[in-house]
């Protein structure tokens, strides 16, 4: 709990991080493209990728906030903290997606998709304003984590904040998380196998892409049970559906994409693929960090559940971070492969060992 | 035939409307909650299926000139298209739409419905009931006697937690009532089977007088309900005090 505590109480420093660099990004870029400044475009992505990074440990310390300003005893009213979590949400996936667009722009190259960049970005920096100012709000106006300030709770907000999950639906999300750790562990072994030039290395190549696609089909069918058929009790909007649906999307397209590359030739599909992991990972990171916990969302479960999504996107975004290494500087390729199997280790283990509440390593 | 076209589009758009309030919730969703979830899907689905792009390409391309039909390749294309526009559609109308369309109607409030087969009355948003239930067997020691259970619910009937509500109860006989005995005032302590406060006491006559104090954050209640062993016999009077 003190845990969940401290993380929740660095928020307002952490959201410093994303309004400086993100601003600063585009400012840079905007530059880069009206003076074909190649070193302000190289200046502008690096800060554009770190923004949202930081945007994304933003997201989850002010989740942990969040749970805590809405208890016992401050009871910060819970419709303010959601509009502020909605805009954080918008904001935090916009940046993603530019981080995504900007990885393969250049302002000489590709002038007009530059420009188009730039205007999108100016929307994501006028939401992040906005997310700023709500925020602002929840603090000035409402009190939120100050000392002593109270509110009287609604009976709506007391009843949110009773909710709990079924012993049922904790079991179904242990599991669920277990099997996937299986996953994980056998790719990483697969990797492994790989890597170490093993026998009958050729014929295991193609266990991989299966093993993803087998995946994600699993993944798209058995997630979310009382979403099925897709109806309003819950819907595949729900965020909790959604983070799970488009999991199971990327695990079928990586697979797929993954064989077809397979059976293609030369290092620029390899540069290709390490990129495209490498964004992929990169919004992986971005679920599991901006991941908001629909059912229940004030009770110890919820709590729990951000803390292991904190560890798994942080290896999630170590992953992505390794790829960019290796299409950065491709001579040491064995290195950054030994490093992706380790992290993929890391997080076989976490997931074999998941469990929903405060993690089994924080318990004392 | 083009401009017929979207107007059938966007008139089939309009009549698709959601039946039921977004995931379950007692209000619509917020324009800050849906332009969140749509750019986190469009953003994902974007990423994906753009970059994936750069990876497939050449394998599409091999495959095209493979096979160069240009009605098997509309064809596909056609498929592909109404599958992405089918998730997109059912992934959208619940979001999107809410923030064009009139809301549903919402989710009835203040329904007077016993849960738990005892006596239901209001203050404000909050709902209360309180219901008795009697062992009329051995002396109490041996397990007879009678047990009052309360519970606190919200404008939409869902569960508040005792974590979050306490409270005392007073069970006299009626005409006791103004001058109730030694040990008929107790307090609510929580349940151990779910979340609600509740009393024990011997075995009472058959028609008392219950007298409750409950205290939220923020809220004081005052109630009395008469029990005969049947429906009460006069309607809860409540009354309220601020703290």
């Amino acid at each position: 709990m003190e845990v969940s505590k401290f993380l929740g109480s660095v928020h307002p420093m952490l959201v410093h991080f994303p309004i400086a660099l993100l601003f600063a990004a585009v400012g840079l870029d905007l530059y880069a493209c009206l003076g074909r400044d190649e070193r302000a475009a190289w200046a502008g992505r690096l800060l554009l990728v770190l923004g949202t990074v930081g945007a994304m440990f933003a997201f989850v310390s002010g989740s942990f906030a969040e749970i805590w300003a809405a208890r016992p005893p401050a009871y910060v009213p819970q419709e303010p903290l959601k509009r502020h979590e909605g805009l954080a949400t918008l904001t935090s996936w916009l940046f993603i997606g530019l981080v995504a667009f900007r990885s393969f722009l250049s302002p000489t190259a590709a002038r007009p998709l530059f420009r188009a960049y730039l205007a999108v970005a100016l929307v994501g920096l006028a939401f992040l304003a906005l997310t700023g100012w709500h925020g602002g709000q929840l603090v000035y106006r409402y009190g939120s984590g100050v000392e002593g300030r109270t509110h009287v709770p609604t009976a709506q907000d007391l009843a949110v904040l009773s909710q709990r999950n079924s012993r049922d639906e904790l079991d179904y999300s242990e599991i669920m998380h277990h099997i996937f750790g299986w996953l994980v562990l056998g790719l990483a072994i697969w990797l492994a196998y790989q890597q170490f030039n093993l026998p009958y290395v050729e014929g295991i190549r193609a266990i991989g892409p299966v093993l993803l696609v087998a995946g994600g089909v699993f993944l798209m069918i058995f997630s979310d049970f009382d979403a099925w058929p897709l109806s309003d009790i819950k819907p595949i909007t729900d965020r909790e559906v959604l983070a799970h649906k488009l999991i199971a999307t990327m695990m079928i397209l990586i697979g797929m994409g993954a064989s077809l590359v397979r059976k293609g030739a030369g290092s620029q599909a390899g540069n290709l693929q390490n990129r495209l992991v490498a964004v992929l990972a990169l919004a992986g990171g971005g679920i599991l960090f901006t991941h908001v916990h629909t059912t229940a969302p004030y009770s110890d479960t919820a709590i729990g559940v951000y803390l292991h999504h904190l560890s798994l996107g942080i290896l999630a975004l170590l992953c992505g971070g390794v790829k960019v290494l290796q299409a950065w500087l491709p001579g040491r390729r064995q290195l950054w492969d030994q490093i992706w199997i380790l992290l993929l280790f890391c997080i076989s283990f976490m997931l074999l060992t998941y469990n929903e509440g405060i993690p089994w390593y924080l318990e004392y | 035939m083009v401009p017929r076209v979207l107007m059938t589009l966007v008139l089939a758009v309009l009549a698709a409307r959601p039946a039921a309030p977004h995931a379950g919730d007692p209000w619509s969703v917020t324009v800050e909650e849906a332009l969140g979830d749509l750019t986190l899907l469009l953003v994902t689905l974007g990423v994906l299926l753009g970059l994936a792009w750069t990876v497939l390409r050449p394998a599409v391309a091999e495959w095209l000139q493979e096979v160069p039909g240009r009605r098997e390749w509309l064809g596909w294309a056609t498929v592909g298209g109404l599958l992405a526009g089918g998730l997109a559609w059912v992934a959208l109308r619940g979001t999107f739409f809410d923030l064009f369309l009139p809301p549903p109607p919402p989710l009835e409030t203040h329904k007077h419905y016993t849960e738990h087969g005892g006596v239901v009355t209001m203050w404000g948003d909050y709902h209360v009931e309180v219901a008795r239930y009697r062992s009329t067997g051995r002396p109490m020691a041996q397990g007879a006697g009678e047990e009052y259970r309360v519970w606190l619910t919200d404008a939409y009937r869902r569960p508040i937690s005792n974590e979050h509500f306490q409270g005392s109860i007073t069970v006299t006989p009626p005409p006791d009532e103004a001058r109730p005995a030694a040990g008929a005032r107790r307090d609510l302590v929580p349940g151990p089977g779910g979340p609600y406060l509740m009393a024990r006491y011997p075995l009472q006559p058959e028609k008392v007088v219950v007298r409750l104090q409950l205290r939220a954050p923020g809220q004081a209640m005052r109630f009395r309900v008469v029990f005969d062993g049947k429906a009460p016999v006069h309607p809860p009077d409540r009354w309220c005090e601020v703290p």
